[in-house]
């Protein structure tokens, strides 16, 4: 199966600027990429609409952080949203996951059923809710029919969680969508702890984590995480991720057997 | 010329698992691999040793060698069991990472190996291995020439020649000459946050090391035989990186037919 692959802007936001939406998605459909995610800070939130009609890509989700200070921020863009149902939402209130992290998706969930939005919720290395673990037991807390999660291999491996399976099962009730990156630990990466760079690269394996979403029946899309300590020719990186991406895929499908891995001794 | 080029198994070990051992000889099948060496470690490998003998006709596959990590005064009883046991496979490489009766125990050793060599139509290989006891060639060749016996030969590991910084490749390489028994080699900078805090390993389109003139530097030794490809601890999606090393290899003995003259240049 050929599925959704989308990107996240924040490759397009680099050291040296950031690019204009008609660039981005001009790769991204030259890139035969089929959508992206779009972070909230962006300018191009309102041209959402727009996207499909004129480029044929997607806007999966709009990326979103929430801290204290920023609910009438978070609050307008539930309210305002348009061209796009799911809002990949980072909390990051405290230490950890706190009851002002818990306020607000009282908060935010009515909006949702009002507005027809879902919530994933994305945890994220040194922020509040940083593990799967903590996601989970959002969501069992809440019970509500918009409230989900996104798994990001990113984050997953960033924070040492391990057991990928085990995670896996526990999310996989909640499970909305998935991104990924070519990642290693390292002092230099992102956080001090694990860099994000394009599929191709990286420690973490994307063909085993991919194909532990396949036995488990994930059918929706994926996303890559790009961020500006990538680096360099941003259309290159593009090209390089699909590439990798299309690869693991393909090989997946005819050796699902090869995603099964051992467990090290040590 | 056109080596045959195999893999060491620990490509396929990273901090996600380990791939099955079927799964690491299909993939390197799939790929246009020659062959595989397979890791006993200190005498607890990860892979059932008995399936080495039907390896060839499974896959096509040579098994390239068997590579053992002897810690002297420890595992010798070990590894001296797997030495006379073993099928499938003609090259025992051997590391000497540890001991606890210095010298004379670990020759002692490698002595104790050789007649079981004889018998069993084995050779045995030292390999030269950063913050090992045995760490550079020049240690190896000593005991290669201690005992000038013909099953008793060396490991050329670029990797390791490079990580502790032996320099002189030409005079190296020499000196290996006429016991080298196996290449390996890898991509490689000098960086703190790569193995040991000394070097990265790293696919062979990568590094700062030119295998490109270490491989020319082999071939005016003569070196005719198979080159493994080390992979550590640098994992991602494996398939993909064994891939990006294969067609670097067979580009470099490509160029090096094709324009021999490049790599005619003294190395420092």
């Amino acid at each position: 199966m050929k599925r959704p692959l989308h990107h996240m802007d924040f490759i397009f936001q680099t050291a040296l600027g950031t690019y204009p939406l008609a660039a981005q998605c001009e790769m991204l459909a030259e890139l035969d990429y089929q959508g992206l995610t779009m972070s909230a800070w962006s300018e191009n939130l309102k041209s959402i609409p727009l996207i499909k009609p004129q480029w044929g890509l997607d806007v999966g989700a709009v990326y979103l952080i929430y801290r204290p200070g920023l609910e009438s921020f978070v609050t307008n863009v539930f309210e305002t949203l348009e061209g796009c149902s799911t809002i990949e939402l980072a909390l990051h209130s405290g230490e950890k996951v706190t009851d002002r992290d818990r306020r607000m998706l009282e908060h935010l969930l009515p909006i949702c059923e009002r507005r027809g939005l879902n919530i994933a919720l994305y945890p994220h290395a040194r922020y509040g809710m940083q593990t799967t673990s903590e996601a989970v037991a959002l969501c069992e807390e809440f019970k509500h029919p918009c409230l989900s999660i996104v798994f990001n291999g990113y984050h997953w491996y960033a924070n040492q969680e391990k057991d990928l399976e085990q995670r896996l099962d526990a999310l996989w009730p909640w499970l909305n969508q998935v991104n990924i990156a070519g990642c290693r630990r390292s002092p230099l990466g992102w956080g001090g702890l694990a860099t994000i760079e394009p599929l191709d690269e990286g420690e973490m394996d994307n063909f085993v984590l991919l194909g532990a979403l396949e036995r488990r029946g994930f059918d929706g899309r994926v996303g890559v995480l790009g961020w500006e300590s990538m680096g360099g020719d941003v259309y290159g990186n593009l090209r390089r991720s699909k590439i990798a991406f299309r690869a693991m895929e393909q090989r997946l499908a005819a050796h699902p057997e090869w995603a099964v891995l051992n467990t090290l001794p040590y | 010329m056109a080596h045959p080029i195999h893999a060491l198994d620990s490509f396929f070990y990273s901090s996600m698992g380990v791939y099955e051992f079927q799964t690491q000889c299909e993939m390197l099948a799939e790929l246009g691999y020659d062959g595989i060496t397979v890791s006993a470690w200190g005498g607890t490998p990860l892979t059932d040793l008995t399936l080495l003998p039907s390896v060839k006709a499974s896959h096509g596959l040579k098994v390239d060698a068997l590579y053992t990590v002897l810690h002297e005064g420890r595992n010798d009883a070990v590894l001296r069991r797997i030495v006379e046991t073993i099928e499938g496979v003609e090259l025992i490489e051997l590391a000497v990472q540890t001991s606890v009766n210095g010298s004379a125990a670990i020759l002692g050793f490698i002595e104790s190996l050789l007649p079981i060599a004889e018998r069993r139509g084995l050779r045995i290989a030292l390999y030269p291995h950063l913050h090992h006891v045995t760490q550079t060639t020049t240690e190896v060749v000593q005991i290669c020439e201690h005992f000038n016996h013909p099953r008793l030969g060396a490991s050329f590991n670029g990797y390791h020649w490079y990580a502790s910084q032996e320099d002189e490749l030409e005079k190296r390489l020499q000196a290996m000459k006429p016991w080298l028994m196996q290449v390996v080699t890898s991509g490689s900078a000098l960086s703190q946050l790569g193995w040991g805090g000394v070097a990265t390993m790293e696919p062979l389109d990568r590094g700062e090391m030119d295998n490109f003139a270490l491989i020319a530097a082999l071939d005016r030794i003569g070196y005719a035989g198979s080159i493994g490809v080390l992979g550590w601890d640098y994992g991602g999606d494996i398939y993909q990186k064994l891939q990006r090393c294969l067609s670097a290899l067979k580009d470099i003995d490509r160029r090096l037919d094709a324009h021999p003259g490049w790599a005619a240049f003294p190395l420092k």
